[in-house]
């Protein structure tokens, strides 16, 4: 199966509509309105949850980082420029909340096929391979890691993981290039 | 479009529909390459099969919960400061009225410092000097000697600072409470404090960074 | 109720002390606002300004409009501070003059901070010192000078030149040619469609997103270059270089700090001293040179050239032909799809999947190779020689080593040389090996397992065919053991 250009789930250069609606959303959440941090977590939970479950390896540690992201959102949204989109700018702050609590905690890794509760897209593929990728993506460098998954698994687009990462669209894409290529190497071995 | 073998990495860097289908093309005729893309799509299509969900109802209640905490401290900290702020003007309402009630202009004081505030400002500077001298004397053998290139562009930029000090000190003799000239020279100083412990720190023999 | 009462303890404290400390200021406060518009019928828009901010921003009609607001702690003083503005030909001019001032109290001072509004299409030259600049907007060519004070400049089209002491320039969204140069503080340029000359000294320059070539020069200050679209050109000294996806070629040199560059379209040269180079996804010729610097290479498009000392040197992956000289450190290749020529003095050589000839001199450090496409050609001393799957002729000459070699592949004569002293020779031979064989030792064993069909044989030396013969083994030693083995 070929890897096609993932279409990115949020524009990066928001149109119009969509700028006044990030707007509206970070003044509500400086304000404290609950209704909408709810509508956030409805909107972006999910993907928040995967991000952080990516990042952390287990879903107790995942839920810690999304429930201190939206205290961290509420506390900075004031601070919302609107240059990135409301949900790139929130899983920003996502990514380095999991930082932070990797670097407090010692990484817990579930083995989750055990794990009914966890729903997996494209079940057809085999438990044990996504085991060995996630082992492999443990011994990756931070920043690799996260454009990795943020690209392969969450399939967000360079110019997302760019405002995300703080680095640029070309980074990006060369270091996801080559984290692949060393990936490849050990994945063939492993295989 | 015939690409060859040493290619393929340009196609997968690339990464677009068009370039994967020209590898997959390739990799039809080039069993090494087809191997590598298999692996490389293997590779991807597993990664794409990790996104992860999962239902938790408490989930949600505890982060509106954690929301609501965060969310109280100031206002009852608001609220504990108008009961007490009411009850003193009732309780001290002549004192109150005796007081001279002065209005600052925010803009004025961030360009012109006042000067009660301007003493905290000296006190500082003079800190920074007393540290600056002491920094000086323990480094003055090792810059009068500096022979290694990197000594000898200390040197240089401790006289360029020097320079920039003397001309900010004249200034402010001239301009006291002007804010951008103090706090230029408290930059000046900070920048001279690290720059003398950098001196310090440097071994005269070179180790490779 | 408990922390209530504390607030209201230290309510009526505060205001207990407050008559107490009405007499803390004596602060007198001057403020005037000026404003005027300038017709502005062509040359250019000069600004002469100090103590305070100049902000210069731009508009669609035909005037300057300069507006200032004039602070003070003296009326006095504060009216007779000046702001002087002219109009002609050749363009509007405006500067602020200050009286000389004989502060006897120590109580006087000032600050004028300035916004001057010009049509878009003006040039402009702006001075100040003692405050900031900040400038956008601008729609054509500017000279902005500062001293003491950050220049901010920004969403600009046309060429601008920016120059600063002792204070920050930041510069960015610009649709033009930035000149850019500072003393003792930082540069940070960003999103430049254009090329960009940068100089600084005791200060940083990070720069990002360049559509041309960058030009860096840096002392004392490290140099970040990111996204260039052309060719990069960064020297520095005792400042760090870090470069990385490069539109063109690049050419870094510093001294005393770390290069690392990666991801270049095109050659890259970096010259460093006492510092070490890591440079990865050339698409390009490598030159290295590294005095007494560590170097690590990988995934280069085309031939490498390194020459360094006292440093390791590591390099794989590499679609071309290297050549690697280092004094004093070691040497380990991988993956390299040409030739091989590595140098060095008292470090070792580590090589393996080359696939053209390997080629390594040695004195005083160790030797393996291993899966050489082409021969082996190895000269050391004091070190062992292990080769281990070569596909052509093998020759070593050492000295107080021993030799190795196994994994011969490839039809056709493989002629093999290998002399040592105080040591010992291992051969390992595949089956259909035909050699014409010489072999000589003193104070040592020659031993085969090999069936040779000899023509001379004493303690001391063998001689014969393996298999049909023909093709040359030359195996010579002096205190120390040959064996042929099958491999």
């Amino acid at each position: 199966m070929l890897h096609a250009t993932m279409t990115p789930m949020l524009q990066i250069a928001a149109k119009p509509a969509q700028e006044s609606d990030d707007h509206r959303l970070a003044a509500a959440c400086a304000a404290g309105d609950t209704h909408v941090f709810e509508e956030i977590y409805r909107r972006f939970g999910d993907r928040m949850k995967s991000i952080a479950w990516n990042h952390l390896g287990n879903s107790s540690d995942a839920e810690d980082a999304v429930q201190e992201t939206f205290l961290k959102v509420h506390r900075a949204a004031t601070t919302f420029t609107g240059e990135a989109s409301f949900a790139t700018w929130v899983y920003r702050i996502l990514v380095n909340t999991c930082y932070d609590l990797l670097r407090k905690r010692r990484r817990r890794v579930e083995e989750a096929p055990l794990d009914d509760s966890l729903e997996r897209s494209g079940s057809s593929v085999d438990d044990m391979k996504r085991i060995a990728l996630r082992r492999l993506l443990d011994e990756l460098p931070e920043q690799r890691r996260s454009v990795f998954t943020l690209f392969e698994i969450e399939g967000l687009s360079h110019a997302e993981i760019g405002q995300v990462l703080g680095i640029s669209e070309g980074n990006s894409k060369w270091i996801l290039f080559a984290t692949k290529k060393e990936l490849q190497e050990k994945w063939k071995r492993s295989q | 479009m015939n690409i060859q073998c040493s290619q393929l990495d340009d196609l997968l860097f690339d990464a677009s529909p068009l370039a994967m289908e020209t590898a997959a093309r390739h990799a039809e005729g080039c069993a090494g390459c087809a191997e590598r893309l298999a692996s490389w799509n293997d590779l991807t299509s597993t990664a794409q099969s990790m996104q992860v969900t999962w239902n938790n109802d408490l989930l949600w209640p505890r982060i509106e919960r954690a929301l609501r905490q965060e969310q109280r401290r100031p206002t009852s900290w608001l609220r504990n400061a108008a009961a007490a702020a009411i009850l003193t003007i009732t309780l001290g309402g002549t004192m109150f009225y005796a007081l001279r009630v002065q209005t600052h202009d925010a803009a004025f004081d961030r360009k012109i410092i006042g000067i009660s505030a301007l003493d905290d400002v000296e006190r500082a500077e003079r800190a920074h000097i007393a540290a600056i001298e002491k920094l000086e004397r323990l480094a003055e053998s090792k810059l009068e000697d500096a022979e290694s290139p990197l000594l000898v562009s200390y040197k240089e930029k401790l006289m360029l600072l020097d320079d920039a000090i003397a001309e900010c000190e004249t200034n402010i003799a001239r301009n006291r409470q002007n804010a951008h000239l103090r706090k230029q020279l408290l930059s000046m100083y900070t920048d001279k404090q690290q720059t003398l412990q950098d001196v310090l720190r440097e071994d005269t023999d070179v180790s490779t960074p | 109720m408990y922390p209530l009462r504390n607030l209201l303890l230290a309510f009526l404290l505060i205001v207990v002390a407050l008559p107490l400390a009405a007499e803390d200021d004596d602060d007198s406060r001057f403020e005037a606002k000026y404003g005027k518009n300038f017709a502005f019928s062509g040359g250019r828009v000069t600004i002469d300004h100090s103590f305070g901010d100049l902000v210069v921003r731009t508009h669609q009609g035909n005037d300057v409009q300069v507006r200032a607001t004039i602070r003070s702690s003296d009326e006095d003083l504060g009216k007779a501070i000046r702001i002087v503005a002219d109009s002609g030909p050749s363009g509007v001019t405006v500067t602020t003059n200050y009286p000389t001032i004989r502060n006897r109290s120590g109580r006087l001072s000032f600050s004028v901070d300035m916004t001057v509004t010009i049509p878009a299409n003006a040039p402009v030259t702006a001075k100040n010192s003692f405050g900031n600049v900040d400038a956008r907007g601008l729609q054509a060519s500017s000279v902005l000078e500062n001293r003491q004070g950050s220049i901010v400049l920004q969403d600009v089209r046309g060429s601008h030149a920016l120059s600063n002491q002792f204070g920050s320039i930041d510069a960015s969204n610009a649709r033009g040619d930035l000149t850019i140069a500072n003393q003792n503080g930082s540069i940070a340029v960003r999103n430049v469609d254009g090329a960009i000359t940068v100089a600084n000294r005791f200060g940083s320059v990070t720069v990002t997103d360049v559509e041309r070539a960058a030009t860096i020069a840096n002392a004392n200050g490290s140099i970040e270059a990111m996204d260039i679209g052309g060719a990069l050109k960064a020297t520095n000294a005792f400042g760090n270089i870090e470069a990385s996806t490069i539109g063109g070629p690049a050419d870094i040199t510093t001294s005393n700090a770390r290069v690392q560059l990666s991801n270049v379209t095109g050659p890259a040269s970096v010259r460093n001293s006492f510092g070490t180079v890591i440079v990865k996804a050339v698409n390009g010729l490598l030159t290295v040179n590294g005095d007494n610097s560590k170097v690590e290479a990988s995934d280069i498009g085309g031939n490498v050239a390194i020459n360094t000392g006292f440093g390791a040197v590591t390099l794989q992956n590499v679609r071309g032909a290297a050549r690697v000289e280092n004094s004093n450190g070691n040497i380990r290749v991988s993956d390299l799809s040409g030739n091989l020529v590595a140098i060095t003095r008292f470090g070792s050589v580590h090589a393996e999947r080359i696939r053209g000839a390997a080629d390594v001199e040695s004195s005083n450090g160790g030797v393996t190779l291993k899966e050489i496409g082409s021969g082996a050609k190895v000269n050391t001393n004091f070190g062992p020689v292990f080769i281990d799957g070569v596909g052509g002729g093998v020759t070593v000459e050492n000295a107080n080593g021993a030799i190795s070699v196994a994994g011969i592949r490839g039809n056709g004569c493989h002629p093999i040389s290998l002399r040592t002293n105080f040591s010992s020779i291992k051969l390992s031979l595949p089956d259909a090996a035909a050699y014409t064989v010489n072999a000589r030792t003193s104070f040592g064993r020659i031993h085969t397992d090999l069936p040779i069909t000899t023509s001379g044989m004493t303690e001391n030396t063998l001689s014969g065919t393996i298999g049909r013969g023909g093709c040359k083994l030359d195996l010579t030693n002096a205190n120390g053991n040959i064996t042929i083995e099958k491999d």
